[in-house]
């Protein structure tokens, strides 16, 4: 791809104009049952052109090499008429290499056998599982001199077990995520253990009853919190739309909490240059209740959280690694506060109405708790939250933070996220169930 | 350089992908964003001494290469060929299309209203041409187009999305601003709801539903005894509810052969509630000693995986008179494909009494089991084409809080 001639016929067409040019290498390998299923190595690269024109961001993606296409594109989307309203901030002109070493293990293939036979165990029947890292490497360039070169290797373990027991099936699923080091090592017995258990264990639990409970959700479920009810909610974007019921609360207190958002820190989201060239910096959106910054790429703000997955798509606001910072409780003391209620644990998903100030999240399984204590197993519920009373429910933090890698979605686009915090405790919860 | 490929002297395919993607998005009547991707990706497929080999690449120049990645990085496969393909070209393309003009799909799809703070409409034009050339000399070719019209609407509490995809653009416009129009209207007073009661999906829902149900067919899961639907073919476990997988009804996935080149047809999924067959690709068929079913269906990243084409769905048709529309809802992507657990939000929908609807619901949260909701699964008269579906709204009985 000769760069040099497209930005030099860009300076000739754009007030503003960037060019994100990608290779990416991603290896990928599943065994089912211990059966090789898939194991592909790919090769990707590709450039994304934005130009603003007219107060209209005009955006070109393309895997082709070929000038006279490329040219040919950019005259045609530079060429349509209108008047938008679309303006940057300041934009970049730093100029720097930045590159994290990958550490990948050398056999994958011999890790994913080990790690089936440590999950064959019980009434497990079907063992999924599957190893994928991913190099990618971006240049940034655009219209006022700035220059980023980025390497960022991220790779994950998954696996998925499957009980049967007359006839029934139940199953639990896992992602670990890692930056330069090896996922696998990010994978402890005592966690593989415990979802062995636990799937064996949801053969015979039932679904809770619906209804209005205090809740005690794990350290994985807390980052689900943090990042589907206030992080989305905070994206300048949203703000800036009034698509977010938080756009006009800034100041506000929210509740007692403390949430951050910071590609600084060494998790999954981890970066040192946001998709549009701006440094990264560690944002406290929520701090000791008080609603302050918001998610910002340069379009809606002052940038530094513009990202996107990839050429193929513009930058838009996105967070980076999202966390509750800790409190001072201990496991005892948040059951303690709970006469009847439920213990959430692992995630399955979750999903936020930013406008209507919904989010859901569903838990893989949850114990019940009577007068403190834990109790019997139950079926997966979801807890069904509305964003401006939840965080004022929260009545007690625990003490210890764990960062959990993920992939979030918005607008078709995901991106590598982490996201957690401690075990927190929420009165009057909606729990979802069957009666 | 793909004609000296196909030399080879062993079973090998190139797939050729092409895809044109124009989206001009609007927010307040204003052109915000024109976003164009052009797209070629070439895959080899390869069996040689008993492995299946595939690997991607965007430029024919680097074909070689990536032919020497596909042999390197395979899996064992039972088989010494490809599935059989003859020459044939296919052709769901509407060149009316291409001249739509956009600024006056954008004019036609305005709502009004004095509370509205934003609307957003986006406009894509989609083009695909698919080419699959194997060693024998057959070619086959699919050309394809479509438009998608997708708007949302942001109220001061609540917002509205909706959209869909064909190739007749007056139905789009039609379509997308009367359900943008009747969702505003149903939801703008605000009733408090929680008991049990029916629950009519909209048409969107209906076929996020579907779509949960579809992956019991998946072949390999199904052989694997990893699916809800393991131990139920052959068995009436739902109500008499039809489903149906038509290829070849001009909806956005329709297609003569699936991406193993194999030639798709119709066929019963669901008949009257009675699950009939699971589905299976070129690999998971070889493997478990069963005909591809013509549904392969690949990306990038899984060059063997099974997927389906355009479906229809019919059932006992009734009216509904009580209970909540449910318009948007959370949590149809966190089901679990192996139990068939469910754990929905409707986040925004309507309660109806007697006929007539009473007010806007909110952030309804309901659990439970795919095969127990689709055990009394009825359907309303009102069907229509929605994105690659014809459906009808399904109702479900639960519990909602």
């Amino acid at each position: 791809m000769d760069l040099d001639k497209i930005t030099s016929y860009l300076d000739r067409k754009a007030d503003y104009w960037d060019v994100f040019y990608e290779e990416s290498e991603s290896f990928s390998i599943t065994l089912r049952n211990y059966t090789l299923e898939k194991y592909q190595k790919h090769v990707d690269k590709g450039i994304g052109i934005r130009m603003l024109i007219n107060g209209i961001i005009r955006y070109l993606s393309t895997e082709t090499t070929e000038w006279d296409i490329i040219r040919k594109e950019i005259d045609r989307l530079a060429n349509i008429s209108g008047q938008g309203e679309c303006k940057f901030r300041e934009p970049s002109s730093i100029r720097d290499k930045y590159t994290l070493s990958a550490e990948f293990p050398e056999n994958p293939e011999e890790e994913l056998k080990s790690l089936t036979q440590k999950l064959q165990k019980g009434k497990i029947i079907h063992v999924l599982v599957s190893y994928k890292y991913t190099k990618q490497k971006t240049v940034f360039l655009n219209s006022e001199g700035a220059e980023i070169v980025q390497m960022i290797p991220r790779n994950r373990v998954f696996y998925e077990i499957t009980a049967k027991e007359n006839g029934k099936l139940e199953s639990i699923y896992r992602a670990v995520r890692s930056l330069g080091g090896s996922a696998f090592e990010k994978l402890d017995d005592e966690t593989i253990n415990q979802d062995i258990d636990a799937v064996n264990a949801l053969l015979k639990a039932k679904y809770i009853r619906p209804g209005i409970y205090d809740i005690v959700i794990d350290e994985h479920l807390a980052g689900v919190l943090a990042h589907e009810a206030y992080g989305h909610a905070l994206e300048a974007d949203h703000i800036h739309y009034k698509q977010s019921v938080l756009w006009n609360k800034f100041g506000e207190k929210l509740g007692e909490f403390t949430l951050i958002d910071s590609p600084e820190t060494q998790g999954f989201g981890h970066y040192k240059y946001d998709d549009e060239g701006i440094s990264g910096k560690t944002r406290f959106m929520i701090k000791e209740g008080v609603l302050q910054e918001k998610i910002e790429d340069m379009r809606f703000g002052d940038g530094g959280s513009g990202r996107r997955e990839s050429y193929e798509y513009a930058p838009i606001p996105r967070m980076s690694n999202t966390y509750f910072s800790e409190g001072d409780w201990n496991d005892e003391e948040l059951f303690y506060e709970i006469k009847h209620g439920y213990f959430l644990i692992g995630v399955s998903g979750g999903q936020v109405d930013t406008t209507g100030g919904t989010f859901q999240f569903d838990c893989k399984y949850c114990y019940e708790i009577k007068n403190g204590e834990l109790g019997n197993i139950f079926k997966g519920t979801v807890f069904v939250g509305d964003i401006l009373s939840t965080g004022k429910n929260i009545t007690g933090i625990g003490n210890k933070v764990i960062l959990e890698g993920g992939m979030c979605g918005k607008q078709s686009q995901g991106v590598p996220v982490g996201d957690g915090g401690p075990k927190i405790l929420i009165k009057n919860a909606k729990l979802g169930g069957v009666e | 350089m793909i004609e000296k490929l196909l030399k080879a002297n062993h079973p090998l395919r190139v797939h050729v992908l092409e895809n044109k993607t124009i989206t001009y998005k609007f927010k307040n009547q204003k052109l915000d964003i024109i976003e164009e991707n052009l797209s070629k990706i070439y895959y080899v497929r390869s069996i040689k001494n008993g492995k299946l080999g595939s690997a991607y690449c965007y430029s024919e120049e680097d074909i070689l290469e990536t032919y020497n990645r596909s042999l390197k990085h395979t899996i064992p496969i039972n088989t010494n060929d490809f599935p059989e393909m003859k020459s044939q070209t296919s052709v769901f393309y509407e060149k009316s299309l291409r001249n739509t003009v956009i600024e006056e799909l954008k004019e036609a799809l305005i709502i009004e209203s004095k509370n509205l703070i934003l609307q957003e409409i986006e406009i894509t034009y989609k083009e695909t041409k698919q080419q699959i050339l194997d060693t024998n000399g057959e070619e086959l070719v699919s050309e394809k187009n479509m438009l998608s019209i997708d708007s949302s609407i942001t109220l001061p509490d609540r917002e509205i999305w909706y959209g869909n995809s064909g190739q007749d653009p007056r139905f789009l416009i039609k379509d997308v601003k009367n359900t943008l129009e009747q969702r505003m209207e149903n939801t703008e007073n605000s009733v408090k709801f929680s008991g049990t009661c029916d629950i009519c999906f909209s048409h969107e829902q209906s076929s996020n539903m579907i779509d949960i149900i579809l992956d019991g067919f998946i072949g390999k899961e199904v052989e694997e005894k990893n699916t809800w639907s393991w131990d139920k073919f052959g068995k009436q476990i739902f109500s008499e509810i039809t489903i149906k997988e038509i290829p070849k009804v001009p909806l956005p996935l329709a297609t003569d052969f699936d991406d193993d080149g194999t030639k798709t047809k119709e066929k019963e999924l669901v008949d009257k509630g009675v699950l009939k067959n699971p589905v299976y690709d070129f690999y998971s068929g070889i493997k478990y000693g069963k005909d591809t079913t013509g549904n392969g269906f690949f990306v990038p990243e899984n060059s063997h995986g099974i997927g389906f084409t355009n479906i229809e769905v019919s059932g006992e048709e009734t009216e509904f008179e009580n209970g909540i529309l449910a318009y948007d809802v959370l949590g149809f992507h966190t089901c679990n494909e192996i139990t068939g657990d469910l754990k929905l939000v409707i986040s925004l929908g309507a309660l109806v009494k007697n006929g007539e609807v009473m007010g806007g619901v909110r952030n309804l949260g309901l659990s439970g089991n795919l095969i127990q909701f689709m055990k009394n699964v009825k359907v309303t008269k009102n069907k229509k084409t929605y994105q690659h579906y014809y459906i009808p709204e399904l109702i479900i009985h639960a519990t909602v809080i």
